[in-house]
């Protein structure tokens, strides 16, 4: 584990010590089963976005992605009856599209991954809406759905779906980013996408693919989103949530001028997210602070983090390493 | 250069779309402003639909706020007044700052508040509820779902809606004298992740009785999470508006009872008391300018009636 994130599991203990003594049910077992559950639900696709962003890119699409794609797999569940493993698979490739059309935009045309994504934010926005004439999509009075939901967002031995499916991410891409050559090549990239073209790298093709993964894991997630509430207001459905995915990919170590970041960060980010707004309710702090609570927080371990940093690199300095001494300003992790 | 002209034509013509199903015919047109985007209007639409009918001569349509923010709404009144629109009803998300915007447009339109009301505001009337007797009237299912008293945990997208405030009002003034304390109001910003989230941190810390969800989305959120959490039964739940998950709560007995506007009156009385305005008639406009469409209460003995009738409501 690299010191980034020591630093934010360090920052996650603290804060849940403390919530933990100021109120002992925020370690109640049902408790944290269920912020296991909002875990799984904002990691998967934090995953996504980490990845993206480490190429150098941001994907801001991913919020309004899902009012998109979630119209549509209630859609074809209720209105088209489609059996649920084809509407499960056609949501998830309907997000692998959608990543395949971002990616060859930043990469063919040129265009700049933000105005792109952005665009991608306003047009699935306004096509969910349009797609639905505005009307919040649900499953109805019945309850045909039952035995899907809980396989999207039931447990089983107690531990909830999505947090088991977080896990599976996780591993696969872990092994992706960290253990395979187009993990190294999307570090390369997300360092320094020229040299990365100069040493032969087909870039274009691993950046589109780094979209891909985020379309993918995006469909995925609004599959558990959508069986978490058990509706879709198209307007409002994952609206910011791709602010959520950025945040915890950056508290995860990730950073946003790119080539940085792993796995195991961005889902402790992801956790921290929510612990910090689990806390929220249990010490009965008003809703009102909810997002004051965790932009502080975030902004105490960013400051906390930058000053272990200086302290580090001035004990390298004095220490008088030859090769670090230039360098002192910044010592970014090379992994 | 010449991909800018391409790409130059390619907006226009996405822009003339619109445009030209606007252009045809030049009736007067009337118009609902939404708070949100909510079953509560596609039912509220159902009743524009049925007034359309009843007088073809008018063009009416829905404008959905979809963001929910007043900012969005003062746009929208904007373009309709760019428009030339006849008449407008809406529902003001943040009536006390909004004053200006509505008095620009009642000066040059027929404007009628509906579910939420601007009352500083020169609007011709409101047409809606009397929140604060909705609040009243579950303040009273409380009491019955909780008749040793109790602590109870009210659940809404956001407290700044006047309609939020007058339901919290109602059924504190319902829930006074008695020995039943209002424990907190949790506030989600209309993101049904949260909402429900909500709930289940209210039932991981405890302590509740009877949990109160003021929104339409707010008491399915309820419904399932106290579903999931094994505590059907055991922690009450009284809500409002009339989502169908709301309403199967209410049948299978987890929901006590849930308080119903009556959207498809708003959408239809509001387009219509709009035209008799026009047409000189102001007979119907009561003095206190409140038009009130009085709140139902559904509980398990007229849920199933109440269910078919929405079904016929919402079908396509």
């Amino acid at each position: 584990m690299a010191k980034k994130e020591l630093g934010l599991l360090g920052l996650l203990l603290a804060v849940g010590a403390i919530t933990g003594v100021l109120n002992p049910r925020f370690l109640s077992a049902v408790n944290l089963l269920d912020m296991a559950n909002l875990i799984g639900l904002f990691g998967i696709f934090s995953i996504g976005e980490g990845i993206v962003i480490i190429t150098g890119g941001i994907d801001l699409s991913v919020g309004s992605m899902f009012a998109f794609l979630g119209v549509i797999f209630i859609d074809l569940l209720t209105n088209h009856s489609v059996p649920w493993p084809a509407a499960i698979l056609l949501t998830v490739g309907a997000g692998i599209v959608l990543g395949v059309l971002q990616g060859v935009l930043v990469t063919r045309a040129k265009l700049q991954p933000f105005v792109v994504t952005l665009c991608g934010l306003l047009i699935y926005r306004g096509a969910a809406r349009y797609y639905t004439e505005d009307a919040t999509m649900g499953f109805g009075y019945g309850d045909d759905y039952d035995w899907v939901g809980w396989l999207a967002s039931g447990r089983s031995w107690g531990i909830p779906h999505s947090f088991i499916l977080l896990v599976v991410v996780a591993l696969a891409m872990w092994v992706v980013l960290h253990r395979s050559v187009f993990g190294r090549y999307l570090f390369a990239i997300g360092k320094n996408e020229e040299a990365a073209r100069f040493a032969g790298i087909r870039t274009n093709a691993v950046v589109a693919g780094a979209y891909v993964i985020s379309g993918g894991l995006a469909g995925l997630a609004t599959v558990l989103l959508v069986f978490y509430t058990n509706s879709v207001s198209p307007s409002s459905f994952g609206n910011f949530y791709e602010l959520y995915a950025i945040a915890a990919a950056v508290l995860g170590g990730c950073s946003l001028r790119g080539g940085e970041g792993s796995i195991l960060g961005i889902v402790l980010g992801t956790a921290l997210l929510q612990v910090l707004q689990n806390l929220v309710n249990i010490l009965g702090i008003p809703s009102s602070l909810n997002f004051a609570v965790m932009g502080t927080v975030i902004l105490v371990g960013a400051l906390a983090d930058r000053v272990l940093q200086q302290r580090r690199a001035r004990a390298v300095a004095h220490a008088g390493t030859p090769e670090l001494r230039a360098g002192t300003a910044q010592v970014g992790e090379t992994r | 250069m010449k991909r800018f002209a391409a790409l130059l034509l390619a907006a226009l013509v996405v822009a003339s779309a619109p445009l030209a199903s606007q252009a045809q015919g030049t009736k007067k047109s009337l118009a609902l402003v939404t708070n949100a985007a909510a079953d509560f209007w596609t039912i509220a639409r159902r009743g524009v639909e049925k007034a359309n009918k009843e007088h073809p001569e008018y063009a009416m349509e829905v404008i959905v706020t979809g963001q929910a923010t007043a900012a969005e709404q003062r746009r929208e009144l904007d373009n309709l007044l760019t428009r030339g629109i006849a008449g407008v009803a809406i529902s003001a998300i943040d009536p006390k700052n909004s004053t200006e915007i509505l008095n620009k447009v009642a000066g040059k339109a027929v404007l009628f508040t509906t579910d939420s009301d601007a009352p500083q505001s020169n609007r011709v009337a409101y047409i809606g509820t009397d929140n604060v007797a909705a609040g009243r009237q579950a303040g009273e299912q409380i009491k019955k779902a909780l008749p040793n008293g109790g602590k109870v945990m009210l659940f809404v997208g956001t407290m700044d809606a006047d309609n939020a405030r007058e339901r919290v009002q109602g059924i504190k003034e319902a829930l006074n004298g008695s020995n039943i304390t209002i424990l907190d109001i949790r506030t989600d910003g209309v993101d049904f992740a949260k909402a429900k989230a909500n709930v289940q941190d209210a039932l991981a810390r405890g302590g509740v009785d009877c949990l109160v969800g003021l929104y339409s989305y707010n008491t399915p959120q309820i419904y399932s999470a106290v579903k999931e959490a094994g505590k059907a039964g055991q922690v009450k739940i009284v809500g409002f508006d009339e989502d169908p998950q709301t309403l199967r709560g209410v049948a299978d007995g987890t929901i006590l009872s849930t308080v119903v506007q009556q959207p498809f009156e708003f959408g239809y009385q509001s387009m219509i008391d709009m035209i008799k305005y026009m047409n000189g008639d102001k007979s119907f406009i009561p003095a206190n300018k409140l038009i009130i469409i009085p709140t139902r209460v559904i509980d398990k003995s007229n849920v199933a009636a109440f269910q078919q009738s929405m079904k016929e409501l919402l079908k396509k």
